[in-house]
């Protein structure tokens, strides 16, 4: 078997020297799988193996359901730091994965047999994003860039306010802040 | 400058209630923005619903909530368009994929026909302009 067919399967079992993240099961998985993808990243046919995309759905749905039961901003006991760095990790090579696809020919035409795959990823890089962001409001990670607010004087932030307040409801709401994190 | 398009998702920064810090939030771009314009006009993607607009619910975790670049689920309210000053713009980061954009315009029309005019007139009709004498 070529290295470009190359399944999630095959690429798991010859990768036991990796240190286990302290992830969920699926996610783990995952992190592993995406370590070894990103040199296989711009090979077609390993983009279109069944096998890779079912992984991958697997891994959107339990990304998913992280991030809807996540309570890390709701309660007193800060998340594991480790975990952060877990996930801050799989962004990265999350990110080069999305950048190496080869979603589109070399003239230019979209591979329609890439087009599930393409959109897996960019959910997983997605929901990877949004944990990362979470994450770090949680442990109130301190690089966070500030929005600039201190060069407004009082009268513009207070106009500025008053223009969004009867159509921005729920702005106030604490777990938006995750965006400052972005 | 940068230019943004229509359907682009920007950052907002938004002063908190006690007007000491400012936080980011995210809104949908509503027409094109080119680099010499100094307001851009937005639509803000919020937390619940606004009162009698029309809205559409993106779920966290979405494939139109990662195009948004919605990191938590919101609502794309019609009819709330909110023209701000260009230095309150932080960044891009997403765009409004085209299905959803076509689906918010729509109920957007919807809107303004039930309620006589867009925002802009809606506003011009309940503060007219004095009698000239």
């Amino acid at each position: 078997m070529s290295q470009a067919y190359s399944t999630a399967g095959d690429l798991l079992k010859s990768a036991p020297e990796l240190e286990a993240a302290p992830l969920p099961p699926e996610v783990a998985e995952l992190a592993v799988f995406v370590r070894r993808a990103r040199s296989l990243g711009n090979q077609v046919a390993f983009w279109r193996s069944k096998a890779n995309l079912s992984l991958l759905k697997s891994a959107t749905q339990a990304m998913r359901a992280v991030l809807l039961s996540a309570t890390w901003d709701s309660t007193d006991d800060p998340p594991n730091p480790a975990l952060l760095g877990a996930y801050k990790e799989l962004l990265v090579n999350l990110n080069a994965i999305v950048e190496s696809i080869p979603f589109s020919s070399r003239v230019g035409v979209l591979r329609r047999s890439l087009i599930d795959t393409f959109q897996q990823v960019f959910v997983l890089r997605h929901l990877c994003q949004a944990i990362v962001c979470r994450l770090r409001m949680a442990l109130q990670e301190s690089d966070a860039p500030s929005p600039a607010g201190s060069l407004l004087d009082a009268d513009t932030k207070r106009a500025h306010r008053a223009a969004f307040q009867s159509v921005a409801g729920g702005w106030d709401n604490q777990r938006w802040n995750a965006y400052d994190y972005l | 400058m940068t230019t943004f398009d229509r359907g682009d998702t920007v950052l907002i920064s938004y002063p908190d209630e006690d007007g000491g810090g400012m936080h980011l939030r995210p809104a949908l771009v509503l027409h094109n923005v080119l680099p010499n314009d100094s307001v851009i006009a937005v639509v803000p993607i919020t937390p619940d619903p606004v009162h009698l607009s029309p809205s559409i619910f993106v779920q966290e975790g979405s494939f139109e909530a990662a195009r948004l670049g919605l990191i938590t689920s919101g609502y794309l309210n019609a009819c709330s368009e909110v023209v701000v000053d260009r230095k309150f713009v932080n960044r891009k980061i997403g765009k409004c994929p085209w299905r959803l954009m076509q689906e918010f315009l729509s109920s957007q029309q919807c809107s303004n026909r039930d309620w006589g005019g867009s925002g802009a007139d809606r506003f011009l009709m309940s503060h007219p302009s004095p009698p000239i004498r």
